[in-house]
Formats: structure tokens, sequence, C-alpha cells
């Protein structure tokens, strides 16, 4: 345990003196890209999986899957991103690490599906960096770059439960605090210092609340009869934005002086995201789950107006995974857990009437730290948009790294 | 062992990953960037349209802290002197001058030049008088000269003026008092001397003053005799010291403004920097102004520099001394970088302009006349050329 703590301290002093970006200059618009996943569990299983309920998985997307917690559990997930963002002219490459986010479970009460849930994901995320040198033959004013970087997003802080209701329908809720900070910088650098630099500064504040509702079915695998299928459940969640409001500054800086150009408060307006998916299971080691997410962006506001760039998406997922069953005498290599996942993302983004979409391909594993803890690790490679038409194509690799604790705590001894 | 084994791999790919040094920032995906795009843009006043005005005023100021003497007349400025010497006298010498056993023999002032303005041939005089009131050098400006109690008589006895020293004899009666007032104080005070040019002078000369690493300054030297008993020579030190620079308000072509050093002159400017977009950022100001080098004098020593002060309130013609611009010269342009007066014009909304000031105000007579924002030719009037960064969308 103590090499799994020394190994966090490490990359988190890592990722604390990280730069770069982890998409391109799209998240510019709405409030970035949404993230469908902060483990490197769903990452590895094509990101979804709302159906799929796990003793030793704190599933985010279905509140409803808590129900099958068995342990306490901590999650925490941090991911190292590499993209190549290019255009018709040119191709650059950047990375960026990052802390997912964590998250904390524990039963209450298994007999009646009672499981408690909290955790602080992200939901969107904004990462951008542009720069151009502007060459100037003028011997009084010099060389110049223009620097233009986005970032920050949206993050939810839950809490919630599930809870079985009769015919063994699994129901689960979560209150959901979003919160967050999105900056647009645009600054300009004098190449010889003849000038003094300046920064514009956009800064968006989010906050606001909302939730999460999930069902599962019960176990059908009964009524289908089919093959060595053990476990069948068909699920849905629906994650509902409230109010959200965003206080906006707009300042310049320059020689440590801040001017405030604007602020205001504006009501942000984000359409509920709404997942069905299935999962199966066969043969009690392989599970297979497929998933359909859609959200309407073309219904987002910022300040009463709609955005035009941006337009409906929708997230096709299937996954796989395979994990042994857990026997006395099991050597190490015979307790990893594989995973494999891909998708098609229509995302919320269209540029020249053109759409850009996203394709996925993932694996993982689960590397076993004793009896109840686990390392997950998943390699992701995606592809977005294009250079044709004016647009831009980025081709990432995204590798997460998560670890799962659990540890049986409140326990009632029989006197 | 196994597990370690796996994670230190992990561990060691995240970091080569992390390692792998990303690109710099390119401008992959810049057009996308509409509402946030900006620009740098350049603004010149003698191109573009921006209201500008300018004047100039004197200022009286003490010049006790100049290094330089001034003595003379030139083009309606009248330079005079305060100096005030100060004798160390053996406890011998002072029973003597009290005893009245002492004749002083000769007594002569020494001036060490450094500084001329005007025609070297220009008729040139100056009388000594003893003065009758008590003068500070910080204290004593050409506001207090009309008051000033002198005796009407010229103590001079002769002088000789080279082109590095003036030597001035001075009435032994004078001197002898000085030497009175040192032995015994109760006797009266030694108020010193006021160096007056005569009306026909029509230059000034400069002379070093006294300061702590100076080794010129002015000095008396005297001879004394006890008759039958000793001759000596005595050096007086130099105790106090002031010029007074008096004169009208000069005259400029109109349109022109003056700064001067002396009298003293300052200009006042203005540019109206409400005519930049709203949201701007100011990069970079640069000042120019342009001298009319056939109305401008200057001495035989000087600087071709003059200080551009930030103005707290024009009611007052105040300014924050800190805030010190200098403008150097090139050809017969005044430049210097502004940037900061600018930018607390822009920040603050509190635009109240710019001091300008001779930077060696206190050592002459320099004028340098500039053209102002009256001026007829717009291409010589003041000019503020701004750099500056705009947002879109603002």
């Amino acid at each position: 345990m103590k090499f799994i703590v020394l190994l966090f301290l490490f990359f988190i002093i890592e990722f604390s003196i990280s730069f770069g970006q982890s998409s391109s200059t799209y998240s510019r618009y709405g409030i970035g890209d949404y993230e469908y996943s902060y483990s490197a569990r769903s990452s590895g299983l094509g990101k979804l999986g709302v159906a799929v309920s796990d003793a030793d998985f704190i599933n985010s997307i279905n509140p409803a899957s808590w129900y099958k917690i068995s342990k306490t559990r901590f999650e925490l997930g941090i991911s190292l991103n590499g993209i190549f963002v290019s255009d018709n002219n040119q191709k650059t490459y950047s990375a960026e690490t990052e802390i997912n986010g964590f998250t904390f479970g524990f039963p209450v009460a298994s007999d009646y599906g009672i499981g408690v849930a909290a955790g602080l994901i992200p939901v969107t995320n904004v990462s951008y960096k542009t720069s151009r040198t502007y060459v100037v033959a003028d011997p009084i004013n010099s060389s110049y770059n223009l620097s233009y970087e986005g970032s920050g997003g949206l993050s939810k802080m839950f809490i919630g439960s599930s809870y079985k209701l009769p015919a063994n329908f699994m129901i689960g809720a979560s209150f959901d605090y979003y919160f967050g900070n999105v900056d647009y910088f645009s600054s300009v650098d004098f190449i010889d210092g003849s000038g003094t630099s300046a920064k514009y500064d956009k800064r968006i504040v989010l906050n606001g609340i909302g939730g999460t509702f999930g069902l599962i079915s019960p176990n059908l695998s009964n009524e289908i009869n089919f093959l060595s299928i053990s476990d069948f459940r068909f699920a849905g969640s629906i994650s509902y934005f409230g109010k959200i409001n965003a206080d906006t500054v707009l300042t310049s800086q320059t020689l440590g002086v801040i001017d405030s150009i604007y602020s205001g408060r504006s009501d942000v307006k984000i359409p509920p995201r709404i997942t069905l998916g299935i999962s199966s299971i066969f043969s009690d080691e392989y599970l297979v789950a497929l998933d359909y997410s859609f959200q309407q962006w073309s219904n987002y506001e910022f300040a009463g107006k709609h955005h035009s760039n941006l337009r409906n998406s929708f997230l096709l997922s299937a996954g796989f995974e395979y994990k042994p069953k857990r026997s006395i005498g099991s050597t190490f290599w015979e307790q990893i857990m594989l995973r494999a996942g891909l998708n098609f993302e229509q995302t919320q983004y269209v540029f020249n009437n053109i759409g850009i979409n996203k394709y996925s391909v993932s694996g993982g594993a689960s590397i076993p730290l004793g009896s109840e803890n686990t390392l997950d690790i998943s390699l992701e490679y995606f592809t977005r948009g294009k250079i044709d038409s004016g647009l831009l194509k980025e081709e990432a690799i995204k590798l997460n790294l998560g670890i799962s604790l659990g540890e049986l705590w409140f326990i009632r001894y029989d006197k | 062992m196994i597990i370690k084994k796996i994670v230190l791999a992990i561990a060691a790919v995240f970091s080569i990953h992390f390692l792998a040094c990303s690109d710099s920032p390119s401008s992959v995906g810049e057009e996308f960037l509409t509402d946030d795009l900006i620009s740098v843009n350049s603004f010149d006043s003698s191109i573009d349209s921006m209201d500008q005005n300018s004047s100039y005023f004197k200022e009286v100021v003490p010049l006790g802290n100049s290094s330089r003497l001034l003595l003379g007349k030139f083009e309606g400025v009248t330079a005079s002197m305060l100096l005030r010497f100060t004798f160390t006298l053996a406890d011998s010498i002072k029973e003597d001058v009290i005893a009245g056993s002492t004749k002083i023999l000769s007594a002569s002032i020494t001036f060490t030049n450094n500084y001329s303005i005007g025609e070297a041939s220009a008729p040139y005089d100056f009388a000594i008088h003893k003065v009758n009131q008590f003068w500070t050098p910080l204290g004593f400006s050409a506001d207090s000269l009309s008051t000033l109690s002198y005796d009407p008589d010229d103590r001079i006895i002769s002088k000789n003026i080279t082109d590095t020293l003036t030597t001035i004899e001075l009435d032994t009666s004078l001197v002898h008092d000085w030497l009175l007032y040192a032995s015994d104080a109760t006797m009266g005070s030694n108020l010193g001397i006021y160096l007056n040019p005569s009306e026909q002078s029509q230059k000034v000369l400069g002379f070093e003053a006294f300061s702590v690493s100076g080794t010129n300054y002015p000095s008396v030297q005297l001879i004394i005799e006890k008759a039958g008993v000793y001759v000596d020579t005595l050096t007086s030190s130099i105790f106090g010291d002031v010029s007074i620079v008096a004169g009208d308000l000069p005259v400029a072509d109109i349109g022109n403004i003056i700064v001067q050093s002396g009298l003293t002159v300052n200009s006042r400017l203005y540019f109206d920097l409400s005519v930049l977009p709203e949201g701007s950022v100011i990069n970079k100001a640069e000042l120019f102004l342009t001298e009319d080098t056939l109305k401008s004098k200057v001495g035989s020593n000087y600087s071709s520099i003059i200080s551009s002060f930030f103005v707290i309130d024009s009611t007052t013609d105040s300014s924050d001394a800190a805030s010190v611009i200098l403008l150097t010269k090139s050809g017969n342009i005044f430049s210097g970088e502004i940037t900061s007066f600018a930018r607390s014009w822009q920040f603050n909304n509190n635009n109240q302009g710019i001091i300008l000031k001779n930077y060696d105000r206190l050592n002459g007579l320099e004028k340098f006349v500039l053209y102002g924002s009256d001026y007829i030719d717009q291409q010589l009037r003041p000019k503020i050329k701004i750099t500056y960064t705009l947002k879109d969308g603002l």
C-alpha cells in the first residue's frame, strides 16, 4: 500500500508541473468537450456501461448501479493525453496530464439495494493553445506573438444512493452540484521586449445544481435463456442540469495591472443527457455492454442565446470485459481483468456546416493489488474531425490510470 | 514483486510520455477563436485624429541645490548670487582681531568658471554688496529678491575674468568684519555678499558652486598682518551659496512652448487618449517633441534632455516627482517612451497630462523652444505614437 501511495504522489507531483493541451480549439465552443468517463475502467469499456453493475466498481453514469457495492470503495483516476492537431498546413503535438476525479462509495443495506456514493468528477473540458508570430518590418514596432489559450471546464460533485424496488428493479439518484471555471486567454508578447505584454482573460465561473437518475432492470437472463447468459439487464439514466449560473468577467492585464472591462451574470442552459444501454454476462466471466447516449446541444443557451456551432450529440458505445472468477489458488496473471471498447460519437460541434465526429477504440486491464484493490489501466486512441473544408483533425492517445481500493468498513458484529 | 514491476513500468511509460516535450504552440485552429482574437494596432497622432493642447509657465524654484552659480544678464534674464563664507581662526588670531591689532593686506574671491551663455565678447560686469539680512540657500528664490536688504556700495576693488577663473579683489574692510564676527559672535553676523550684474551685461557666466565632492568652489583668500609679529594667509570656506535667476516669462512664437532651466520655465502637454477604442490595452506609447533649434538658446555646457512628469493635479501643475521619464534628443527631436503614463491615463480614466521640464533645470539657462500643439504645421506638433492591443467583440 505504501508503494501505491508513493506512486500516486509521484504522479501528482509530476502533474503539478504539467502543461499543454488535451484538445483543440473545437473545445472553445459551448462549455467544452463532454467528459463521458473519468476512470480507466469505464474508458477501457468504451466509456459508458450504464447497465453495468459491479461490486468492485463505482459507476458514475448510473446511480442505480450502486446497489451492488459490497465494500467501502475509493477510486481515483488520472490520465495523460497526447494529441496531434492538424489542419491543411501544419500538425502539432501536445501532451497534458490531468487528475480526472475520484469517487467514494459504501454499502448501507444490501438487502434493500442501498448503496451510497459520492465523488468529484469532470463534466466538460476546455483545453487548447495556439500561438502565431507576426513579423513587423517597422523600426519602431517589433515583431510579436499572439497566443490564445483555453482551460478549465465544468465539474460535478455528487452524492446519491441506490434502492431496490419490487421485482428487483434498481433505481438510483444523485444530487449533483456543478461548478468550475473556464478561462479564455488572449495575449500578446513582443519578441524583443520593446512593448509590454498584454493579456485578456475572459473567465466564466459556473455553478449550479442538478441531478442524475437511473434505473436498472432485474436480471432477465432467465427470460432470454440464450447461450450461457447468466446476467442480462437494460438500464437508463438521465443527467439533468438545473439552473447553472455563469459569472463572466473580462479583464485586461498588463504590467501587473488588472483592468476590468466587463462583468455580468448569465444563465446557462445545458440540455439533459440521456443514456440507455444493455449489459450481458456470459459464462459468469465475459461482459458485453452496449450503450447509446444523447444530448440536445442545439438547445444549449448561454445568456439566452443559442450557439450556431452546436448540434445534438450522441455516443454509441460497445464494450467487452473479461473478469475471471475468483478462486483460491489463482495466480496473479489469472486474476487480471481485461477490457476492450469502441465507440462512435457525433460530437456537438459543427463548423462550416460540417459536423465533427469522433471514433474511438480502447483497451485496458485491471491488475490486482491484493484481494479488493486493483490498478486500472486503459489506453484509448481516438480521431476527431478532419482536415478538409478548413476543419481540424485531432488524433490522440489517452493513457488512463486508476486505482480502486476496497475495504470492509462499518461492520456490525452480532453480540 | 510482479505488481511492482508492472506499476513501475507504467510509471516509466507515463514519465517518458510526459517528458517527451510538446511542440511549441502553433497557430493550428486559431481561426476558430473568432470572439477571442486580438490584434495589435498603431496610433500616430500626426496621422490619426487626436486632440492635444500645450502651454508653458514659469515655476520659481530655489537654486540652492545647484552645482553651478550663475551671474550676468542674458535675453531678459538676470542671474545674481548670494554667497556667505566662514572662517576658522586660531585663538591667537581671534584675540588679535578682537584687539584690533591686525590688518588685512588683501582679500580676494576666486571662482572657477565652468559655464557661459551669450556671446563671449558681450559686455559683462557686476558689483558686490554686503547683505544685511539672513538667508538660506534653499529658502531664497527669485521671488525673495525684491525684499533683499543689502548695502548699495560696491565692495569690489578690482576683478579679473579669464576663461577659467574669475578673481575679485574685495574691500578689506568687508572681510575684516567677517573676521571680527568669526572671532566674537557678539560683534555681529556675517550675512554674506550679494553679487549683482550690471545693466549693461549681456551674457551669463557660471561658476562652480559648493558641493560635498567639489574642490573648486568659491573661496576667499586674505593676507593678514600683525605688525612686526606675523603675516599670515588665510583661506575661507564657503558656507552657503545660491543663484537667483529672475525674469519675465519668455515669449514664444504662436503655438510653441518652452522649457528653460534657471528661470525656470516648464510646459504642459495633454493628449486626449479617449480616441483609443474602449477595452484596448496600451503596449507602448512614445512621445516625440520637435525643437525649433533657431529659437532655442543653450550655453557652453548642458544636457540635451527634457524630463517629463506625470501630472497629478493640472489645476496646480503638481506632478509626481518619482514618475520622471527622460526624453533624449536625436537631431532636433526629443523622444521617450511614456507607456506608463499612457497606461495610467487609460486605466484610471484620469488624464491630466504631462509636465515637461529641463532635465538640468538648476544649472544653467538653457531654453529649449518646442513646436507646440497649436503650431501651424501639424507634422511639427508634439506627437504620440501608441501601440495597443484590442480584443474582438468589445
